[in-house]
């Protein structure tokens, strides 16, 4: 049942992390800079490289989802009703907006100020794709993804791969502010992802026989799976805040934070990655049918 | 534009799926697709009664399902190639050189009716033997039944024989799709929300492929 | 799993062999013949023709409608003839027969014949010629001949392919010409309900024509199952018409069966093995409270009451006796019955009132409640409640029992086979008993014919016949008997596929499909028609029809002349279709112009239903039974006479089962195991098509009540076992049998793990061969087993 669901998994977890990059850099590594008006640091360059090679991993594995890829070009001809068409519209517009962003980075280094509005402009389309990517699941006949749970889920996703990872970039360049910010996101997503856990389940629990089924299926099937995600989930909301008091600033012992950020970055990954394979889990059909 | 429909009996069918095969030989289709499927629906409440004695309180009945060639068919809405089609005389399509096989109309239709096919890479599924239609002839199901519970007729013919119910737990409401199939339901569906019932033989009618 | 077990089996046997299987291997692997495959220019090579569908041992005959596209069938309808009328319904085929199409064109057919290699029961085979094969054949039939003596020579039941001119009766037409072999009475599906009938109406002939069911106001069916099980094509439609002029129709049944789903308005759950129980508490309400048809009962009946006895016996205990507990102290009460059988006191005394009040009634019985311990019981009881009733003999009634119908005779084969000059025959089931120690057996053991018999079995040859293991009770207690080359000196097995009996084959000859040969077909137990079975395919590889493999083998033991009379498969069918002209349908067509008509069906409509004992009803003294008293016998005498009272009494009773939840068994084994027909299956035929097991794959079916306490969830892999062996299968956890019930439907081949758990999930690695009292019929239904969830 699982196994159809890898690319995904894969697809849409790449998709989320790149949105989430571009917009935790926007909001937090970028702004700051507009403001004092220097050239864009290199590394920013590369967080741009690796958000846009993210989301080319992700069109890669939406087409190995396919059965018939030789007809992908065929799945925008319904935007006026399929979610799925305009998923595939918004992630084709999203890469490109992307890729047009990063290749700036990459020869005007220094039109900071220009690009801040493109950067903004690629962020809102990346949280417009979340939004529609949770649309696709939001259906009648999936019962146990048809809730704000879903929305909720695909955000905070986003928000923690793109926070935890640039943790890791501000290491020794990021200024105590946005270090501090970026290490509280990385411990309070997953804090916040834990306590929505048992609401989730109660509510699948409560709301009908196929959810019912649904959580059945996590707790007797995938209860392994289950745990892991948990104990991920507890290690990441750890090492988010050993990495917190790791921050001096004082640069010169900003080493400190490496351990802990990376350690923090590898559990969240690992969190998200199980999360979402237990949401594919719980494909079960209304009724039954 | 003539509209045709399903009838099915669900107060005699025994389960026994020739229907499901006599389609599968019609469409010569490999095991795990199956564009007629028969769902057992069961509940119960046994109890001991005082003197040890083990009594049933149960519902327990068939319903076959094809497609039901929807007037608002959710599959149609979802499919992003436009592959997934109302065509001629109101029949629900898959055009193959159009298909991706995304296998969101699998997901987007209440009654499982859209069948992969990892062979070809698409999606598959009843089409009313649209061929036998032309011949004047009834679909290969209706005619396999060896209970007579299946029926086939423009839906006009078929409301004015069995009436216009649509409805039996658990199918979804009919007002979500229109779906063009007239039910009889079997008088244990009464009783099947108080018990509990639900769909039992998910081995036996779901695509794992 | 079982087919590629097979499949690899098949080819670990041709590795052994040292035959370079790389063509062939390929074809095998393909849907269907490669193109290119020479078609005999006789055969139709395209379009629609009409044949009867291949019933092996289906209780349904029915029509399929073959489309064939270039010499290969590439679709399969089914009976279209316009009207559909209940006087002459459609004989629409079932998901068996829809599915032909992956038994033809199976990847795992046998192709040619096959020695063995290693030792018996290992399954190693090489390819040989049909020369070498028959030669080998016949020098072994010879030799066993000359050292034993035409009774070592046994043609087992075998019903996995018959259609007049297919399946064993050719092989017993030849064995006949040879001097005879050893012979059987009975079988495996009705052994006790085909003795114990005769008992109560002195004949078999007791049922009605089903058109009659329409007359009915209240059906009882009783562990009757006509949906599932096919149970004579339409009888389930025509339960259905039955219900729509408004009969109330009650299952009794351990299991909520298919037909109870579609066809019953109440399900009673009934502990197996207790059906006279009920049948007992029922007669004693019907008694107790006068409900019976008094004036029927003294014209019609014997037995009923210390009044109706037969002269000498009048001080005996009559059924009256019996049901008050005059003779053992022990009333027959509703309460008496719950306990036994597990149904409420007050819902058995409603059904008795139902029963005997609504007019007419019928009470139909299966026969799966006959292949029990004491299966001669209930059988009986339930002939007492039809009499007592007054059911007998009236429209809308049923006499119960076996039930043929009257006009549907013959409906097993008239293929000539000819006089037997061996006397001597054993009860079908213990052919074992006669393998191991044939010379001992006396009537004791049921031997007919002879005071006993010269030799034991030294060999068998099984046409399209799985009972040598799969089907036999205890199979793994009869592959053993088959091991041992000091018993048994040859066998041969002919069939279609490498079954679980064949493996165990000295030497295998491959059969072709009944579309690659000639056949005829009548309506069996019901149905007024003939249908045709006409050659569509050249047969496949080197497989020949079973006629014609024994035709081959009678010129190699110089018998070809007497046996063929100079006709073949077709010539066959034509002799009997003219034979049926005289015995049965006085209007059948000539058959070249049937043939070229394309019908597939000749059919009598049944506008007015003929009704058994319609004369003897009328006037008991005019027409009286073939009985000794010519009456209806609730009690008797034949029975009394044999002097065994506790396990053969001249009434029904219920008798306390050898394995049951009652006994010490009870402790380590405390649940009732049955083995139901499956719609995927005819008994072990049709077990290895895919799309038969996708719609019904082989589990247990198993109560929540049970499961919970065991922690078995639906889906898992469970382990029932008893002291006889063990299966692993899939669980279905359903409310549709009851607690302290287990269902395993029979038929699964066996896949045999190293340590002998049998993980084809077959019934019979767990059920007896001990034989019923009175009919030496199987009880391979008795079994208690525990089930336990299944770790690897």
């Amino acid at each position: 049942m699982i196994g159809k669901e890898w690319s995904l998994i894969v697809f849409s977890m790449a998709m989320q992390l790149s949105a989430g990059i571009i917009l935790i850099y926007d909001l937090f590594l970028l702004s700051p800079l507009y403001r004092t008006r220097v050239d864009i640091p290199a590394r920013f360059q590369w967080i741009l490289m690796i958000a846009l090679t993210a989301a080319l991993v992700g069109v890669a594995f939406s087409l190995m989802h396919l059965g018939n890829p030789g007809n992908a070009t065929r799945t925008l001809a319904n935007l006026h009703s399929s979610w799925l068409s305009r998923e595939i519209f918004s992630v084709l517009a999203y890469t490109l907006l992307l890729a047009v962003v990063t290749i700036l980075h990459f020869t005007m280094p220094s039109a900071a100020r220009s690009l801040k509005w493109m950067v903004d402009f690629t962020a809102i389309s990346g949280i417009v794709l979340v939004f529609i990517m949770s649309r696709i699941y939001m259906i009648p006949t999936r019962p146990a993804w048809n809730s704000v749970f879903t929305p909720l889920g695909f955000y905070l996703a986003a928000i923690i791969l793109g926070s935890s990872l640039l943790l890791i970039f501000q290491i020794n360049h990021g200024s105590w502010a946005s270090q501090k910010l970026l290490a509280i996101l990385s411990f309070s997503i997953p804090l916040i992802q834990l306590a929505i856990l048992p609401v989730f389940m109660a509510w699948l629990g409560q709301k009908d026989l196929v959810s019912g089924n649904a959580l059945a299926i996590i707790l007797d099937n995938h209860m392994a799976a289950f745990y892991l995600r948990l104990g991920f989930f507890i290690l990441a909301i750890g090492f988010g805040i050993w990495a917190f008091f790791s921050i001096r600033s004082d640069t010169l012992r900003n080493h400190l934070l490496f351990t802990p950020a990376i350690l923090a970055w590898a559990a969240i990954l690992a969190a998200q990655i199980i999360d979402r394979y237990l949401f594919y889990a719980q494909n079960l059909p209304a009724e039954g049918f | 534009m003539t509209k045709y429909g399903f009838y099915f009996d669900s107060s005699c069918c025994s389960g026994c799926k020739t229907c499901q095969v006599a389609c599968k030989d019609k469409n010569d289709l490999t095991e795990g697709i199956r564009f007629r499927r028969v769902y057992e629906v069961c509940g119960s409440a046994w109890e001991k009664d005082s003197k040890g004695t083990w009594v049933p309180d149960i519902v327990a009945y068939n319903l076959s399902v094809a497609c039901n060639h929807c007037e608002n068919p959710s599959c149609v809405a979802a499919c992003p190639t436009k592959a997934m089609h109302i065509g001629n005389d109101g029949i629900v399509l898959v055009d193959p050189d159009k298909c991706v096989g995304c296998r969101y109309c699998e997901w987007a239709c209440p009654y499982g009716a859209p069948q992969y096919n990892p062979q070809k890479g698409i999606m598959q599924k009843c089409d009313f033997c649209s061929d036998y239609i032309k011949e004047g002839k009834k679909p290969v199901c209706v005619t396999s039944c060896l209970m007579r519970a299946l029926d086939f007729d423009t839906l006009e013919n078929l409301e004015s024989h069995y009436g216009a119910n649509r409805d039996v737990f658990p199918l979804p409401h009919s007002g979500q799709t229109g779906p063009a199939v007239i039910i009889k339901a079997h008088p244990g569906a009464a009783k099947a929300k108080e018990l509990k019932a639900s769909i039992i033989n998910r081995e036996e009618v779901r695509n794992d492929r | 799993m079982a087919g590629q077990n097979r499949r690899e089996f098949i080819r670990n046997s041709a590795v052994v062999g040292g035959v370079a299987l790389t063509a062939t291997g390929l074809l095998r692997e393909t849907f269907g013949y490669e193109t290119g495959e020479v078609l005999a220019a006789h055969l139709p090579r395209n379009g629609w023709v009409y044949a009867g569908c291949p019933a092996h041992n289906c209780g349904g005959r029915c029509l399929l409608k073959v489309q064939l596209t270039d010499g290969i069938i590439t679709h399969l309808e089914t009976d279209d003839r316009p009207g559909d009328s209940p006087e002459d319904p459609q004989l629409r085929a079932c998901i068996r027969g829809r599915s032909y199409r992956r038994r033809q064109y199976h990847p795992d057919r046998l192709m040619f014949p096959m020695m063995r290699t290693g030792k018996r029961g290992e399954g190693k085979f090489k390819r040989v010629s049909w020369e070498a094969a028959l030669e080998k054949m016949s020098s072994e039939m010879i030799r066993i001949r000359e050292k034993y003596g035409n009774e070592a020579f046994f043609v087992p039941y075998g019903t996995g392919s018959y259609s007049h001119i297919n399946g064993r009766w050719p092989a017993v037409r030849l064995m006949n010409l040879f001097g005879g072999a050893l012979d059987y009475y009975n079988s495996y599906s009705w052994a006790c309900i085909s003795k114990a009938t005769p008992t109560v109406y002195g004949t078999a002939i007791t049922g009605n024509q089903r058109q009659d069911w329409l007359n009915s106001k209240y059906i009882l069916m009783w562990g009757w199952n006509p949906a599932e099980m096919r149970d004579g094509t339409n009888s389930d439609y025509f339960l259905k018409l039955a219900r729509e002029n408004g009969a109330r129709i009650v299952c009794i049944d351990p299991r909520m069966t298919m037909s109870a789903v579609a066809l019953a308005d109440e399900w009673i759950p009934i502990r197996p093995g207790t059906d006279t129980a009920m049948m007992s508490a029922m007669a004693y309400v019907i008694a107790e409270e006068g409900l019976f048809d008094k004036e029927f009962v003294r014209t019609h009946c014997i037995g009923f009451d210390s009044t109706q006895m037969p002269k000498g016996l009048e001080k005996e205990e009559s059924y009256l006796d019996y049901l008050f507990g005059t003779f053992d102290g022990e009333p027959k009460t509703p309460e008496w019955a719950a306990r036994i059988t597990g149904i409420p006191s007050a819902t058995i005394a409603r059904i008795a009132r139902e029963f005997a009040n609504t007019k007419p009634a019928m009470l139909y019985q299966g026969y799966g409640m006959q292949r029990r311990a004491y299966g001669e019981q209930p059988v009986r009881g339930g002939c007492v409640l039809a009499a007592i009733t007054g059911n007998v003999g009236n429209h809308g009634g049923w006499a119960s029992g076996i039930a043929r119908q009257p006009g549907g005779e013959p409906f097993w084969s008239i293929f000539p086979t000819g006089e037997n000059k061996v006397k001597a025959k054993i009860p079908t089931f213990l052919w074992s008993e006669a393998v191991v120690r044939g010379h001992t057996l006396t009537e004791k053991e049921g031997l007919t014919g002879a005071e006993k018999l010269s030799t034991s079995i030294k060999m068998i040859w099984a046409v399209a016949s799985n009972i040598l293991v799969n089907q036999h009770g205890n199979s793994r207690k009869a592959a053993k008997i088959l091991e041992d080359e000091s018993l048994l000196e040859f066998i041969v097995v002919q069939d279609q596929f490498m079954t679980e009996s064949g493996r165990f084959a000295d030497l295998i000859l491959p059969a072709c499909t009944h579309f690659e040969t000639w056949g005829l077909q009548d309506g069996w137990k019901y149905g007024e028609e003939l249908i045709l079975l006409p050659q569509l395919l050249e047969p496949y590889q080197e497989t020949k029809s079973d006629y014609r493999i024994c035709a081959d083998l009678a010129s190699k033991l110089g018998l070809a002349g007497a046996y063929t009379s100079g006709l073949d498969e077709k010539g066959w069918t034509h002799k009997l279709w003219d034979e049926y002209r005289h015995i049965r349908f006085p209007d059948l067509p000539d058959f070249d112009a049937f043939v070229k008509s394309n019908q597939g069906v000749y059919s009598v409509p049944v506008v007015k239903p003929a009704i058994s004992f319609e004369n003897f009803r009328m006037d008991p003294e005019k027409f009286p039974l073939t009985t000794p008293s010519g009456k209806i016998e609730i009690f008797s005498e034949t029975l009394f006479r044999m002097n065994q009272p506790v396990e053969i009494p001249a009434v029904p009773k219920y008798i306390c089962e050898w394995e049951s939840p009652f006994g010490p068994e009870a402790k380590e084994y405390p649940l009732q195991a049955i083995g139901p027909h499956y719609m995927a299956r005819v008994h072990s035929t049709h077990a290895n098509i895919d799309w038969l097991n996708e719609a019904f794959p082989q589990r247990i079916f198993m109560n929540a009540a049970d499961a919970k306490p065991r922690n078995i969830k639906d889906g898992d892999r469970v382990k029932v076992f008893n002291e006889r062996g063990t299966i692993v299968l899939p669980c279905r956890v359903t409310p549709r049998v009851m607690p302290g019930v287990v269902s395993v439907p029979q038929g699964a081949w066996s896949v045999y793990g190293k340590d002998g758990t049998d993980f084809g999930g077959n019934i019979n690695t767990l059920s007896s061969e001990r034989w019923t009292p009175l009919a030496f019929g199987n009880a391979q239904h008795t079994i208690m087993v525990q089930v336990e969830k299944y770790k690897a």
